[in-house]
């Protein structure tokens, strides 16, 4: 059945506190596969029938929007790391295009945490993220900045006498 | 003998339609890309997310007052499909070798209109080629900014772009 009474931090396994995070830490790996339903999805949720996505691409074969893997490096990093209890928002985002994504194939994606820093009230944790095909060729490099809390804490100036 | 009424043949509103003009070495700096709208509504989010089998505060009401909003709120990885799509037109085959970078600064709700847009900042060279730097942004329906970054990517050689 569907999971249709859980909150958002009940959606991830993570158990580690972000409190706890090191720069270095590995988040993992998750491996997925660019098939049609995920395509179709792309594609009519953005209403993009971009003809590389849905007949023939200049590579030979159909592709992925270049986008994709944003479907899958937010549960991997909450896969490991706890949702923390004040939310999270998606921050920033960073991609380099090395090779198309092709449909049909399985791509492993690996993060690392490479950055911290807090500003303006959050936590700021930026994961490193190498997308490589089952022959392990690097066809992305990535980066995910997660912030926390949703709503920034007010720092408070303690009163002096 | 009854005459067969002509039929009003309507166009596909979704059929795919290329950029005018796409990433070219002769492009002055100050080029302004020609703009992507796309209305986000619920079933856009709920296909997505891949609701119902999913109900994150993305796509489900009950999901959304779980964690306090009032409604569900737009997932940043659908928001940044709109500059996605901004960006393979420009650059088509040579969004390979480029790259995309984004902030997400404001929320995203339901049934918002997003407008993507770019300007040529920037002309690097690079090697024997020219790398083409763009400033990129989304607008929301009342103008305001709900992303900003920066892209790039190669112009194609010379000779292909007659």
């Amino acid at each position: 059945m569907a999971n249709t009474r859980r909150a958002e931090h009940e959606l991830f396994k993570g158990r580690k506190p972000l409190e706890t995070a090191e720069i270095g830490d590995v988040i993992g790996s998750i491996e997925f596969v660019v098939d049609e339903d995920l395509v179709n999805r792309l594609t009519w949720a953005l209403d993009d029938y971009n003809p590389w996505y849905i007949e023939e691409s200049p590579f030979g074969d159909r592709i992925a929007p270049p986008l994709s893997p944003l479907q899958f490096d937010g549960s991997m990093f909450y896969d490991y790391y706890a949702y923390p209890e004040g939310g999270s928002l998606f921050a920033k985002q960073e991609f380099e295009f090395v090779r198309p994504m092709r449909i049909g194939e399985k791509y492993k994606l690996t993060g690392t945490l490479v950055d911290k820093y807090k500003k303006k009230g959050r936590s700021f944790f930026k994961m490193g993220v190498s997308v490589v095909d089952p022959a392990g060729v690097e066809v992305a490099r990535m980066a995910k900045t997660v912030a926390t809390p949703v709503k920034p804490v007010v720092e408070v100036e303690e009163a002096t006498e | 003998m009854t005459a067969t009424p002509e039929i009003e043949l309507l166009s596909d509103p979704t059929a795919f339609s290329p950029m005018t003009v796409m990433a070219s070495e002769e492009l002055a700096v100050g080029f302004e890309l020609e703009p992507i709208t796309k209305k986000i509504t619920l079933d856009k989010t709920r296909i997505y997310e891949g609701w119902p089998a999913s109900r994150s505060r993305h796509c489900d009401y009950n999901a959304a007052h779980m964690t306090g909003l009032p409604a569900p709120n737009i997932n940043g990885a659908l928001v940044a499909g709109v500059l996605g799509e901004l960006f393979i037109k420009f650059f088509g085959e040579n969004y390979i070798g480029g790259s995309l970078s984004f902030n997400l600064i404001r929320q995203v709700q339901v049934n918002d209109v997003l407008t993507a847009h770019g300007v040529l900042k920037e002309k690097v060279p690079e090697a024997d080629r020219t790398r083409l730097v763009l400033d990129v942004w989304l607008e929301n329906q009342d103008g305001d900014k709900v992303l900003v970054g920066s892209a790039s990517g190669l112009a194609p050689q010379a000779e292909t772009t007659r």
